[in-house]
Order: structure tokens, then sequence, then C-alpha cells
């Protein structure tokens, strides 16, 4: 059996979570999908001992009211049949969705780039480790590190020092005269100048090196220690967890497959045009999977996005100001955070760069005719249950652009390990696929 | 002096051909549009199986000098002996693979017929129901990609020349054109498989689409590849879909799974239509894979000719242009043959195998 | 918020934890952070893509860190 909406939207983040609001309000049945066991995102994920975020709270208690709304969390989106029908996965089963309208609000990931010694235990993605702590994992008089790259690092930091843990540092490899820059303008957008300044205000004791990054992680079984440099010196420093995370690349899978037009940067965004329409009929997008750019842009173009997907066009022409100065946003914050050169040659000839299939630099070969697909069947890189995510983001920093374009312009569904029984689906007649 | 000799498509027909030529004394130069082993080679499960029928004569004489291969260099094929345990449903089926056995021992290859307890001894994975299954123990399975790569590898080591990612867009009498006009001078091979009929429009080549499966590793339940004995009549399905079951235990743990046929398509994309239907097929057989996680879908193009036997030989009314081609889903099986073949036929010499059934000159119109 | 604790079971050694946390979370307590599980790699994104935490979940190979505990849940960390 297969429900249908009028809206099916994947990814209960801020976009996804306004994006429901606005159709709802406009009276139409919807549904919001998340692999998460609950509705938040990234951004809003919490400890279930703490109060959920107030603009999540507020979000969720207007969606409760409404009645022709339905959330499928810990449900993942792995595949599509002819329609689209959103083939979805969730602990014990499948189910198949399909909407009049489909809104990807998949989000974003974190970018990592290798270095010596990042298979480390102990070493985990900077907001991977904030989701983590989230989730009751213990760090409690731990000694952490965070290092990377972008506001990220600092929210994390915050939560782990929330929760008890002692932050040695947190390593910016962005140099100061561009954070200084950065912060200068800031306050034309008042919500991140408050946000940054609970932010610094929580984190004011904590060191916070700028214009440095780690080289090196090293330790027996778990993580002892780490070398830092500003280009100049090297020092050690003791820790035993690292957060690490060099900004933020959008989950643009599920819009790939579906044959979305993506933009041709290092790291593809869907395009979009200014109410959330991708180049699909029927097909939107809203937040960090069109580009970079922080909750508050993500809460507006999921909310215009929302409107316009069900034809609420009053809704929709009344959002479509306010988007223009959350864009600016997005354009401000990537000129100031853009990576150096040196973070994205961290890694040694033995240094892991496909950590599914182990593969280290030196057996990468540097053919340049190589592209991503070509390395891919030679080494196996990206062939492991990440699907690249990880490992072919971490090479297109080095190679010549554009690396995942022969990557993404053959799709290899399922979008995440899924199931045989899943993907056997139940009994359909062979024919066309329409 | 040596003679020039221009591979077009390097996939493991071509890098085959190249490595047996260079061998050989010829001055070989390999042109490939794409990435080396990018093609079809990449796309299909490598394996390494005598098939009945047709290109049995042509698979064994592979499988033996595969065999040479592997003792020399076992490493970089990733190779693996699984053999291959053909499953019968039903009795028909099963003595269908009883006469098989017969034609397989007079060619030389030893295969033991399973009852089904014997089955059961052999794959304990496999559905209860089942009526037997014929046991080649010489099959095995390669990695197409890595296997292309060493070929080539060798071929260059040897001396011959590799020009990628650029397409030859005619032939000319003494050769070739690439893109951008440049001209290369030669005999000519064209190994191009679903594309050599670009170039050579007298000889037909139809597409038969594939699609497989890819699962995460897992404590493998398999000892053996599994096809279900309808393979070889799903091949020749004339029209539309065709599903057989086929499955193999790769080294890294994980399970391939195909197999799919849909002629007269060449479009890339994944049908999730004809996944579901392969892998309902695979689950009829075993039945215990459900909660296995798949990673990735792909398709690949079989270059199928007419009567399902590849052109190994000169093209006739053309001057110094070889077929290599249309090797449909035996590629990598049946490369290493095809190479000697071709490159005997090239040298003038008398070849262990007959070159008639092979001969380009069956298909002209 | 004070939401109930739960009884778990990471190879076989009880844990209590308050309901809503993860399975991730949970294992860490009992192996310790450096050896959240004697295989695999342990989780490294901690949003669901990396596979590095993926273990026998109350039967089912599920990613730890996006798997909330409830009660009598068992975990082994050593397939």
């Amino acid at each position: 059996m297969i429900d249908v909406f009028d809206l099916v939207i994947v990814g209960a983040g801020p976009a996804g979570l306004e994006a429901a609001r606005s159709a709802s309000r406009a009276g139409r049945g919807v549904a919001v999908i998340d692999d998460n066991p609950r509705p938040g995102g990234q951004i809003w994920r919490h400890d279930p001992t703490e109060n959920p975020p107030r603009p999540l709270q507020r979000l969720l208690n207007d969606l409760e009211s409404r009645e022709r709304i339905r959330f499928f969390t810990g449900h993942r989106l792995v595949a599509f049949e002819s329609g689209p029908t959103l083939v979805l996965e969730s602990a014990t089963g499948r189910r198949r969705l399909r909407g009049e309208s489909l809104l990807l609000a998949t989000g974003a990931r974190e970018l990592f780039l290798p270095f010596p010694g990042w298979m480390l235990p102990g070493i985990h993605g900077a907001g991977g480790l904030q989701a983590l702590v989230k989730g009751g994992w213990p760090v409690a008089g731990r000694r952490v590190v965070l290092a990377g790259s972008g506001p990220l690092l600092l929210a994390s930091a915050a939560t782990l020092l929330r929760h008890g843990a002692r932050i040695e540092a947190i390593i910016e490899q962005a140099p100061t005269a561009d954070l200084l820059r950065f912060l200068a303008l800031l306050p034309r957008w008042p919500r991140q100048t408050t946000t940054a300044l609970a932010l610094l205000r929580r984190l004011f004791r904590v060191p916070y090196w700028r214009g440095s990054w780690v080289t090196e992680a090293r330790g027996r079984d778990g993580l002892q220690e780490i070398v830092i440099t500003d280009g100049r010196r090297e020092r050690v420093l003791g820790c035993e967890l690292l957060g690490t995370g060099y900004g933020l690349v959008p989950n643009i899978e599920a819009a790939n497959l579906l044959g979305c037009e993506l933009t041709p940067s290092r790291h593809p965004a869907v395009r979009v045009g200014s109410r959330g329409e991708t180049s699909r009929p029927g097909l939107y997008a809203a937040g960090e999977i069109t580009g970079i750019g922080g909750a508050g842009r993500a809460r507006l173009q999921g909310a215009l996005a929302g409107a316009t997907a069900v034809g609420d066009h009053r809704q929709s022409d009344r959002l479509l100001g306010r988007s223009r100065e959350a864009e600016a946003y997005a354009r401000h914050f990537a000129r100031h955070f853009h990576l150096g050169e040196p973070v994205r040659r961290l890694a040694r000839p033995e240094t892991v760069i496909c950590r599914c299939e182990e593969v280290p630099l030196d057996r990468i070969p540097e053919i340049p005719q190589a592209d991503s697909r070509g390395l891919r069947l030679l080494t196996r890189i990206g062939m492991g249950p990440c699907q690249g995510r990880i490992c072919l983001h971490a090479l297109a920093e080095t190679r010549p652009e554009p690396f995942l374009r022969d990557w993404l312009a053959r799709p290899r569904p399922p979008l995440f390990p899924a199931r045989l029984e899943t993907l056997a689906g139940p009994e359909v007649a062979h024919g066309p696929e329409t | 002096m040596a003679r020039d000799l221009i591979v077009v498509g390097c996939g493991i027909v071509g890098a085959c051909i190249a490595l047996t030529a260079q061998r050989a004394g010829l001055r070989t130069q390999m042109v490939e549009a794409g990435f080396p082993g990018g093609g079809v080679s990449a796309a299909g499960m490598g394996h390494l199986v005598a098939l009945d029928g047709a290109e049995l004569a042509l698979s064994v004489r592979s499988l033996a000098l595969w065999q040479e291969i592997l003792e020399r260099d076992p490493g970089p094929f990733e190779y693996r002996r699984t053999g291959t345990l053909w499953v019968a449903e039903n009795d028909a089926d099963l003595a269908a693979l009883a006469q098989w056995r017969d034609r397989l021992q007079s060619a030389g290859i030893p295969a033991a017929l399973q009852d089904a307890a014997g089955l059961r001894r052999e794959e304990p994975a496999l559905a209860r129901d089942l009526a037997g299954g014929l046991l080649l123990a010489g099959d095995g399975i390669v990695y197409p990609p890595k296997a292309v790569h060493q070929f080539l590898t060798r071929a260059l080591e040897l001396g011959a020349r590799i020009r990628t990612g650029r397409r030859v867009t005619a032939l000319t009498a003494d050769g070739v054109v690439l893109e951008g006009d440049r001209r290369l001078s030669g005999e000519v091979v064209i190994a191009t498989g679903p594309a050599g009929s670009e170039l050579l429009p007298e000889l037909p080549v139809l597409p038969r689409k594939g699609h497989l499966v890819i699962t995460e590793a897992t404590a493998s339940p398999l000892r053996h590849q599994i096809v279900e004995a309808g393979y070889t009549q799903g091949i020749h399905a004339p029209d539309g879909l065709s599903i057989a079951m086929n499955v193999q235990p790769r080294p890294t743990g994980q399970l391939l799974i195909g197999s799919s046929r849909e002629n007269g398509l060449s479009d890339p994309w994944v049908s999730p239509v004809v996944i579901a239907a392969m892998l309902r097929r695979a689950l009829r057989f075993l039945p215990g894979l459900g909660r296995v996680a798949a990673l990735r879908t792909w398709t690949g193009l079989r270059p199928a000719t007419p009567d399902g036997l590849p052109y190994i030989g000169r093209v006739p009314g053309r001057r110094s242009v070889w077929a290599a081609f249309g090797h449909e889903g035996l590629g990598i099986t049946t490369a290493p043959a095809t190479a000697e073949l071709l490159v005997d036929l090239i040298l003038g010499r008398k070849s262990t195998l007959d070159p008639a059934p092979y001969d380009p000159v069956r298909c002209l119109g | 918020m004070n939401p109930p604790s739960v009884t778990v079971y990471v190879d076989g050694v009880a844990v209590r934890l308050p309901e809503g946390q993860t399975v991730a979370a949970a294992v860490a307590c009992v192996n310790g952070q450096h050896r959240p599980a004697r295989a695999g790699r342990g989780p490294f994104c901690g949003m669901g893509y990396c596979g590095g935490c993926r273990l026998r979940i109350g039967g089912e190979f599920r990613l730890a860190c996006q798997t909330l505990l409830s009660p009598g849940l068992r975990v082994e960390t050593d397939d």
C-alpha cells in the first residue's frame, strides 16, 4: 500500500519543519520523514534530559495542533520507485509514500579533511561529537579539543562544556583577520549576532586559537595527543577526544538521484529558484542542501518552499522578501571561512582517506584523467557503507574540479544501505518505468 | 620492421589484446575514450565460468589461459576460486544440468551433479525446495577493474602505449582519426564492446542492459557462486526483461547479486522495478538474505551479437581492420582466448581454437 | 525534563540510562569511548551515515547513534 499526501517533506530540521508548517497552514496533508528518531534535525537535536530548544518547541506545538500532518521519524528514505514513490526503511520494516509534491530538506553533513592519525578511536566529527553527547555519550571530565573551521566548533564546545567536558582548546584554521572581518559585519544579521555572542559568552574561558590546525593525532589504542601548528611553530597538546570538521557540505544525494540540477561547485548544492523550485517540476528543496547558510536561512527557505509547493501563493509572496537578507548572510559566511591550502594536504602517503575500505593516500593514483569514478574502480574508495560521503568530498578538496561530477552523473541507489527485502519490494508487474 | 597495431577500446578485451600483441612483437597503441576498464568491464560480475552452448569452446580455452595467468600472478586480480553451483528448481532443470555435465566432461571440464541433499551440503543457505545442482569447481571470480589495470600495466611495461580521454571518430584507409583530427596509422582492432558498430556499422551489436546489486560485507553465508539453471535460457530471451539469479560471494565478504537482461536498452539508469524483480529472484533461492543490506546498485550494457558469439577476426571488405567485440556478458572469462585467437589471426599463425565460429563474415548482410 | 530511566544490556552487561538517550551512549558507558565495540570502528559522524556504529541491536543490525534506548534492549558489539 502507498500512502499519498499533498506534500512529502524529507528532513525534519529547521527547513523541513517550517515547510510543514506552511503547508499545513494552507490546509494540506503533509508527511514529514526523517531518519533521526526525533524531529529537529542536527541543529535542534537535544538531550532528552533537557527541554527542546525553544524554536523547535514552538514549531512542534504549532504542528501538533494541525490535523493533516504525519511524522515518520526513524524512517530513512532509501530509494525511489516510479512516481516518484518514496521507499522508506525503519528499524523493522519498509513503507512507501507518495506526494503530489516533494520537498527535500535533507540538510548538510560535515566536511572531513584526513590527517595522520584521524582514524584513532577518540576522534569524531565536531558536530558528530556534539550529536553523540546530546544522545547521552559520556564526556564528563574528559579532555576535549575541537578543531577545524566554522562556528560549529563553538556550538559543539558549548554543548560539551555543559555536559562536563574539559575543553582544552578550540582550533580554527581561519586566520584572525578573516574572523574579525566576519564579526565586524555580523551585526547586519541580528539573529546570528545574538547566537554568536551567547556562544562566545559561554566559552570565554576556553582557548580559541585562530589560524591554526591539527596536523597529526597520536595515541596507542586511542587518542592521547595532537600536534597543532600555525604554519610556523608546532606544539603538542594532550587530549582524549577530538572533534574535527571543516565546515559543512550539502546532502544532495536524494535530489541528485531524482535528477535535480546541481550547482557546479566543489561540493555541489541543489540549484533552486527564489521559491525553492528545483529543475524538476513538483520537486522543491530548502535549507542547507541548497547551499550552506545556517538555520535562519533554512527556516525562511523552508517556509517559502513549503507554501509554494502546495500552491499557497499569498503566503509564498509574503515570505519572498525576507529570504534575501538570509542569502546575503550565507555569502558573508562563505567568504570568511574558506579553507586554506595547508589543511587540504595534511594526509601523508600512509594516511587512510577512505575509512570504510581503508584506502591510504598512496594507493590513490594521481592519474590526471582519473575522475572520481576511475579512482573508485581501481581503489574502492567510496565503495563502503558511507557510499563516498566522507572520502570523495575529502578528495574533492585536492583534485581538479569538478571531481565529483562523474560520480554524481550516475547515481547508484540505494541512498543509504538498505535491506534487500526493502528493495525487493511488493510484487509488481514487470514493465517499463513511467 | 614491427607492425603497428592500434587497439581501440581498453576494456578487458582491448587490454588483453594489447598485452598479447605487444608480447608477440607488434607495436601496440591503445586508445580509450573514457577510463581504462570503466565501461562494460567494470559493470560486470567478473566471473570466470565455463558456459554451455555456443561459447563453450571459447570459455574452456580461456579458462585454461586464465589458469596460467593466475598461477603466475594471482594477487592483483582479487581472484577467488569460488566454483559455480548451478541450481535446479525442479527435475526438468536438473535433467538439463545432467546433460550439460556430459557435454562439459567431454570438453574436459569436471562437473559434479548434486541431488537435493548434496546441494544443501554444498550450500546450506539455499532454499530447501530445490531439486539439485551441478558444481563446476574450477570456476572463479576476479575483480574486473583491477584485472584490466593489470593487463594494461603489463602491456605498458612491455612498451605498449595508451591515449585516454580521446574518442576515435573514424577509420581511415590506414588507421584511425581521433577527436581533434589527430591521425594514427597502423592496423586497427575494434574492441569497444557495445560501441563496436559505431565504427563498424556492418557488424550489428545489440546492447543488453543489466542491473547488479552489491551488499555490505557479511559473514558470507555462501561458499560458491550460485547461478540458477535457467540462466543460459535467460541469455537468449528474445525480448523484454528476463531475470536469472546469480549471486557471488566476493573476497571482500560482500555478495554481488544479479542478473537482469533487457534488450535494446542503452540508458544507464537504475530501474527500481528491475532491482526489485532481481532481488525477489535471489531471495527465492537464498531466503535468508532479506536482512542483509545492499550498498549500491548499478547498470551495464552487454554487447550482444545476433548469434550470441563475439566477433573475433578480420572485418571483411576493410583493409587491416580487426573486430574483437560482442562478448555479451562473458568478456572477462573469454578475453584471454579472444586475444590469443585474434593475435594469431593477425600474425597468420595457426591457433588453438577454430576461428570460423567467430569470424565476423557470418553476420554481414 | 526528567525522562524515566531504562535498563538495557550491552553484551549482557546491564546499564541504566534515561529513556531517549542513544544506544551509542549505552555502549560507551559500558565499553568506554575508545573501544565502543569489539568489532567495527565505533561512532564517527554521530549523524547516521558513516556506518561506524552499526551493531546488532535487538537482533537487527542498526546504527547505534540513531537508535534510542528502550526497556530491555539487547545490544551485541562483537559481531
